[in-house]
């Protein structure tokens, strides 16, 4: 079952009342998200708010949500009519240079990123989680690091993953979920999560 | 954990989907690995962390939410439109087969009537024939053409053991 199906699976729980589900999503969208927000409104403290608004936002049209687009094209979509009319309602403008296409900001360069806004604070947490994921990154055996980056930077699937390391599909998603917890345990910490936690 | 590992990635089997995102919603630890491999993966990606809480602030946001839900009737259309598309397959594949197993000429052009000398319309079986027969007033023409004039032939009499 494809990610885009998988969202839709979630979407279609929280249509019917299932507000974990859409939660979910948000866990899955919510940096995502404010990446793409922080080009349109530039102040860092405001784009969290900006973001959880679009949530909400999205959250209410969940009724009106059809599936023929991806959950992630609406979702932006609301999210950057979000930041405009909140910058309308500040008598602001959107910076005119961007002109943001959904599609366009999955694959947004490094370069956008550095130019991205954030707090002191998210500046902070954000390096020190990029710290901490590339240094257990360098600690994995050799095939675990392998698989996760071929997975998650390469964006490639199991299969394709199998056939480059020549093992079994079995094997693939084994090694990409011992290198994510391995990584995790790292983390856990610093996110101030553990594994009985409530979220 | 692995399950959630290979949801996250959509490679898990499609049969197991449903069970995973029930686990997930029951069970903390889950939800916590779920959300922990999307941080690893948006840092891999090169995407920001952004704040630590965020997803307890959108908690507390979402619980005064009245429920979005959509009404039942609609979300149960996809059903509704699978179990009439598939109703409508079966009936299409009965009758296929029920003209297969009937020889599969049943539908064969019939003469018509008062046009001349019959034609073969596939009604060559004799239990076919009989029905036929037995039918003939209502359609003279459709087994034999017009009855010969002074014809003794009946219904009645062309179908045997039927005469009371």
């Amino acid at each position: 079952m494809s990610d885009r199906e998988i969202d839709h699976q979630l979407v279609q729980r929280a249509q019917r009342g299932d507000k974990l589900a859409f939660e979910l999503l948000v866990n899955k969208y919510e940096r995502k998200l404010q990446r793409l927000l922080s080009r349109l409104v530039r102040d860092p403290a405001e784009v969290e708010d900006v973001t959880q608004e679009a949530f909400i936002k999205a959250y209410r049209a969940l009724p009106t949500f059809r599936g023929e687009s991806a959950f992630y094209t609406w979702l932006y979509r609301i999210g950057i009519n979000t930041a405009k009319n909140y910058l309308t309602a500040q008598g602001r403008k959107a910076p005119a240079t961007v002109d943001i296409d959904p599609e366009d900001a999955e694959a947004a360069s490094e370069s956008d990123l550095a130019r991205d806004s954030s707090t002191p604070e998210q500046e902070m947490m954000s390096r020190q989680v990029a710290e901490t994921v590339n240094r257990a990154m360098d600690a994995l055996p050799e095939e675990l690091r392998s698989a996760i980056m071929l997975r998650e930077i390469e964006g490639m699937s199991y299969e394709e993953i199998a056939a480059i390391m020549n093992c079994p599909i079995g094997t693939v998603r084994s090694r990409i979920f011992r290198a994510r917890e391995a990584i995790a345990d790292q983390l856990r910490p610093l996110l101030g999560t553990h594994k009985d936690r409530r979220w | 954990m692995k399950d959630v590992s290979a949801l996250m990635d959509g490679e898990l089997e499609r049969r197991r989907v449903g069970s995973t995102i029930n686990r997930l919603e029951g069970q903390d630890e889950l939800r916590d690995a779920w959300a922990t491999f999307h941080v690893i993966r948006d840092a891999l990606q090169g995407n920001a962390a952004g704040s630590a809480r965020f997803i307890e602030k959108f908690h507390e946001r979402l619980e005064q939410e009245p429920v979005a839900a959509v009404p039942r009737w609609r979300a149960r259309l996809p059903r509704l439109r699978t179990m009439l598309l598939g109703g409508a397959a079966a009936l299409v594949c009965a009758g296929l087969l029920a003209w297969l197993l009937a020889g599969g000429r049943a539908w064969a052009p019939v003469a018509a009537p008062g046009s001349g000398p019959f034609v073969d319309g596939g009604l060559n079986d004799s239990v076919a024939i009989e029905y036929a027969m037995a039918h003939r007033q209502l359609v003279p023409a459709f087994v034999a053409g017009p009855a010969p004039e002074g014809s003794a032939v009946t219904p009645a009499a062309a179908v045997p053991g039927s005469a009371r």
